[in-house]
Order: C-alpha cells, then sequence, then structure tokens
C-alpha cells in the first residue's frame, strides 16, 4: 500500500520536471531569438514578447473582470441569500466550471466577437474578447475559493461586528474582507493561472494577430494559442521557439503557485 | 470504454513501430501535408472496396517525390507541379484533383461576385491597401482574414498572391473562417471553393477568373507520383483515384474533381 502510493506520488512529480526539463532543453537553441516583439515565422524571426504582452493584456482584463464580481457572488451566497437560493447559486458555479473550454470559445466566436464589432467596430476579435470568455470561465473558481475563504471565518467576526453597531456593508468591508484576504488572494492566483493557461477558448476570440496590443479593441496572440497553432508545422528553431514560450508559460505559472503559497502561509 | 481506448494507442504504437515491415504487405503513399486528408479517405474507400492496406505519410511535396525515388514509399503525394529535374529523374505525376482556393467576402459586399486582380489581392493582404473604397466598394476598412504560417491553404495563396502582412486576423480552421466572414460585412478570407459554397459566402473571381475556370490563378493541381508509369498495387490505387468511386470521394473533400 505504502509503496503504490509513493509510486502515485512519484509519478506526479516526476512528471512535472520532467516536463520542465524537456521544455528547457528543446527551446534552448532558440533563447537568444525570443527577445524580440516580432514574430514572423517565414521570415525566421521568432520574438514572443508581442505573445507574452498578449497572454499578460488577456489575463489581466480578465481578472479585473472577474475578480469583483467572484467575490460579489461568494459574499451574496454566504452573508446575504437564504440558504436554498445560496445552495442554488453554487450549483449553477459547479455546472458554469463543467462547461468544455472549447464551448466557451464556440459561443465567444459566433456570438461575442459579432456583438463587440457591431458596438465598438474593429475587428471584434479582441483583448476584450478574450477577456471575457476567460473572466466567465475563471469565474467559479474564484467565486467557490472566496466563498470557502469566507465562510471559513469564525462566526464571532460577523456578530462582533454587528455587536458594535456595524452595518452589514461595514462589517465586509471592515471585517470580513481583511479577515479572509489570504484566502481571497488564493482564490485570484488560482484563477490567473486558470486564465494564463486556456488555450483554446482564447484561440477562438482574440483573432492572434501577433502584434503587441494598444487597446482592448486590438487582436491579440497569446503564448498558447501560439504554440497550439504552429506545433504541427514547427521544425528545428521554429520549434526550439514554441519550446521556449511553453517553458516561459511553465515558468509564469509556477511563480504564481509560489506566490500563492506563500500568501496562504 | 478507457480500456478500448487504451489497446487502440496500444496498437497504434505498435503500428508505428513496425510500420515499415507492416506496410511492405501493402502500399506506402506520402508526400504532400495539403493532399494527406484527401489521401487518407481515398486509402480508405480504396480499402473498403476490396483493394490492399494504404500507409498515408503526410512528409511535405519534396519529402515525398524522394521517398519514391529512393523506393521508401511507392506513390508520392504533390500539392505543386514536378520540377523539371524531378522529371528528369523519371518521376511520373498523375492529377488526381485540382484544389481551388476561393476568396471570400460577406454575401452583403458589393463586391461579391465580382473580379480582383491578382495585384489588387496583393495590395490589400500586403497591408497596402486598407479600405474597400481602394477595392472600388463601398467605404470601411478591410478585416483581412489569413491563415497560419504553415498551412497548406496559406502556402498556395502566399505563392500567388505574395507575403501576407502580419497585421491580419489568424484562424486555424476553416469553419471559424466561414463563421467569421459570414458575420462581418468588412471581412476577406480564403479557403477551400467546396467549403465557402456551402456555407454561401460571396465569392470574389481573381482576375476576371470565376473559380471554375481552367485558368483560375488560385488553383492547384493535388497528384500521386511514381517512379516511372505506374505498375502492379500503385497503379491499381491510381486508377480507383480517378474512377467514379475515387473522385466522390474527392468531392466529398470540397476539392475540384479532374473527370466531370
Amino acid at each position: 500500500m505504502r509503496r503504490a502510493l509513493l509510486a502515485c506520488a512519484l509519478t506526479a512529480s516526476v512528471t512535472v520536471v520532467a516536463i520542465a526539463l524537456a521544455l528547457i532543453l528543446e527551446g534552448w537553441p532558440a533563447l537568444p531569438a525570443i527577445g524580440g516583439t516580432v514574430w514572423d515565422t517565414e521570415a525566421g524571426r521568432f520574438g514572443i514578447m508581442a505573445m507574452l504582452w498578449g497572454s499578460l493584456a488577456v489575463t489581466a482584463g480578465a481578472l479585473l473582470l472577474a475578480v469583483p464580481v467572484g467575490v460579489g457572488v461568494a459574499l451574496f451566497v454566504t452573508e446575504v441569500a437564504p440558504p436554498t437560493l445560496g445552495g442554488l447559486m453554487r450549483r449553477i458555479l459547479q455546472w458554469l466550471a463543467a462547461v468544455p473550454s472549447v464551448v466557451y470559445g464556440f459561443v465567444g466566436l459566433s456570438l461575442l466577437v459579432p456583438a463587440i464589432r457591431h458596438a465598438a467596430g474593429g475587428f471584434g476579435y479582441s483583448v476584450l474578447a478574450g477577456a471575457l470568455v476567460l473572466a466567465v470561465m475563471a469565474l467559479p473558481t474564484i467565486a467557490t475559493v472566496a466563498e470557502d475563504a469566507l465562510r471559513s471565518l469564525p462566526p464571532a467576526y460577523r456578530e462582533g461586528a454587528r455587536a458594535l453597531g456595524a452595518t452589514p456593508w461595514q462589517a465586509v468591508r471592515r471585517v470580513l474582507l481583511p479577515a479572509a484576504r489570504s484566502g481571497l488572494m488564493t482564490a485570484v492566483v488560482l484563477g490567473l493561472g486558470r486564465a494564463l493557461g486556456e488555450t483554446m477558448a482564447v484561440l477562438m476570440v482574440t483573432g492572434n494577430m501577433p502584434a503587441v496590443p494598444r487597446s482592448p479593441l486590438d487582436p491579440v496572440r497569446t503564448l498558447t494559442g501560439n504554440i497550439a497553432m504552429e506545433m504541427a508545422y514547427a521544425a528545428d528553431l521554429h520549434q526550439a521557439a514554441l519550446f521556449a514560450s511553453g517553458a516561459v508559460l511553465l515558468a509564469m505559472v509556477l511563480a504564481v503557485n509560489a506566490a500563492a503559497r506563500r500568501i496562504q502561509r | 470504454m478507457r480500456k478500448l481506448r487504451l489497446i487502440a494507442v496500444l496498437v497504434m504504437l505498435l503500428c508505428l513501430i513496425t510500420g515499415c515491415t507492416a506496410s511492405r504487405r501493402g502500399l506506402t503513399v506520402a508526400g504532400s501535408t495539403s493532399v494527406l486528408l484527401m489521401a487518407d479517405m481515398l486509402a480508405e474507400a480504396y480499402t473498403r472496396a476490396g483493394g490492399s492496406r494504404v500507409a498515408v505519410h503526410g512528409v511535405g511535396s519534396t519529402a515525398g517525390v524522394q521517398a519514391v525515388q529512393s523506393g521508401v514509399a511507392d506513390v508520392g503525394m504533390i500539392s505543386r507541379r514536378l520540377a523539371p529535374s524531378e522529371s528528369a529523374q523519371g518521376m511520373v505525376e498523375h492529377i488526381i484533383a485540382y484544389d481551388v482556393l476561393a476568396v471570400v467576402v460577406h454575401p452583403d459586399n458589393p463586391l461579391a461576385g465580382r473580379s480582383l486582380s491578382v495585384a489588387q489581392l496583393r495590395q490589400l493582404y500586403s497591408g497596402a491597401a486598407t479600405d474597400w473604397a481602394q477595392m472600388g466598394g463601398r467605404k470601411g476598412s478591410v478585416h483581412l482574414i489569413s491563415r497560419e504560417s504553415g498551412s497548406g491553404s496559406k502556402d498556395a495563396f502566399q505563392t500567388v498572391v505574395g507575403k501576407t502582412t502580419l497585421n491580419a486576423i489568424v484562424l486555424n480552421a476553416s469553419g471559424m473562417i466561414t463563421i467569421a466572414v459570414d458575420s462581418d460585412p468588412n471581412a476577406i478570407a480564403y479557403l477551400s471553393l467546396g467549403l465557402a459554397r456551402a456555407a454561401g459566402l460571396g465569392i470574389l473571381a481573381v482576375d476576371g477568373r470565376q473559380p471554375e475556370d481552367p485558368d483560375y490563378p488560385l488553383r492547384r493541381a493535388f497528384s500521386f507520383v511514381t517512379r516511372g508509369p505506374a505498375t502492379g498495387e500503385a497503379a491499381a490505387f491510381i486508377r480507383f483515384a480517378r474512377s467514379r468511386a475515387g473522385q466522390q470521394v474527392i468531392t466529398e473533400e470540397g476539392l475540384v474533381p479532374v473527370r466531370e
């Protein structure tokens, strides 16, 4: 039994290390080439910076939208809603989390992108479209973790605030949110990881233009989308550059996770 | 179900490992990745119709010709014509189908059904012209849609029209392109003629030629290649590809058959 469990644990950790090593080794030859902002494979230019900005812009936009809403949902479920309504909300969030990403992408492509084009002009394929789709996808993660954080607060906090004559809003703002801060940060960081790594849905709505975005309405290409689109055709330095961008992505996600762990402590 | 999938994966791995020896008894076809899908479908229909097994590998046109030259493959696939040097080495091409790229716009675009020259397409796709008014259309910025680099369609398009600007929307599937063009009055894109027709998009003529015309510029032949005239199993497979049943498969793939 003990050995079997050890084997399981080893499999998991060895896999991660092996993936990281493979990415670094395969990507190494492209390291001098990936610093630029021009990604033009036909001209032999493999700068990933435009796509790095693309990933960051889409992720930041998604968090800007999903964090307030997610924390709001968590507050509603824990502090305001009657238990039956709260339970229903939680169930709906779980459904949201169960929808495959390609479905979000398809809905985004056929409804969201034309809607943005109509309302704001431009291509429609944009940072905004990617951020909106990712926000919906990250929302369940953020809301559930935030809800757990709020729920785990001692009841004495709420009762004490009430006894001191705080309004519900004052209690939330001055007592509950500060007390749950580390849990809320975890929610944000997990949502961030989800948004940064998502590939398919983003690929379908951002337009994949390899240029640094100057406005939320500009099309962008993300690192993940770039790997997904071009891996099948890549060879030599091109392939190495894709591996290198994978390594950059992995490093970013690991850094985010490390930050999360530090905050939790 | 999961066990079945595991077995399938194991079988696939085994096939990969023993591929060379197993295919000795059947037919090995290698070459252009653009032709790969068509050849796969033909191979499947051929085997179903009682032919031997056909293994199809996408390695690129040039590598396919070399594979036939060296005897590694029985039949090559090319999405271009044979080079004179390849013909001189005794390679023979057998045209199986035509792949026609349609230049598509929104059905409401006033230019739909009219003609642009290759030079005008080059202006659009190089980013030199950015407004439809410059093409004689209704004023509005041109929304260029392209394919990902490496795709056979983009290669074929760029061969005729020249390099595409980096400031284009990139979508990596024909289905996404039809949705994009169908919902955007300012969009322009290119995709296989059959798919463009099926989606009811506006189709442009190029240099005054309709996509059906034999001298339409964005048309390329998909061919099989053999060393010397085709013989034996290779000849049977090529004959099947050109038969009514084979050409039916080709039509279903959205390609233009060689026999009407």
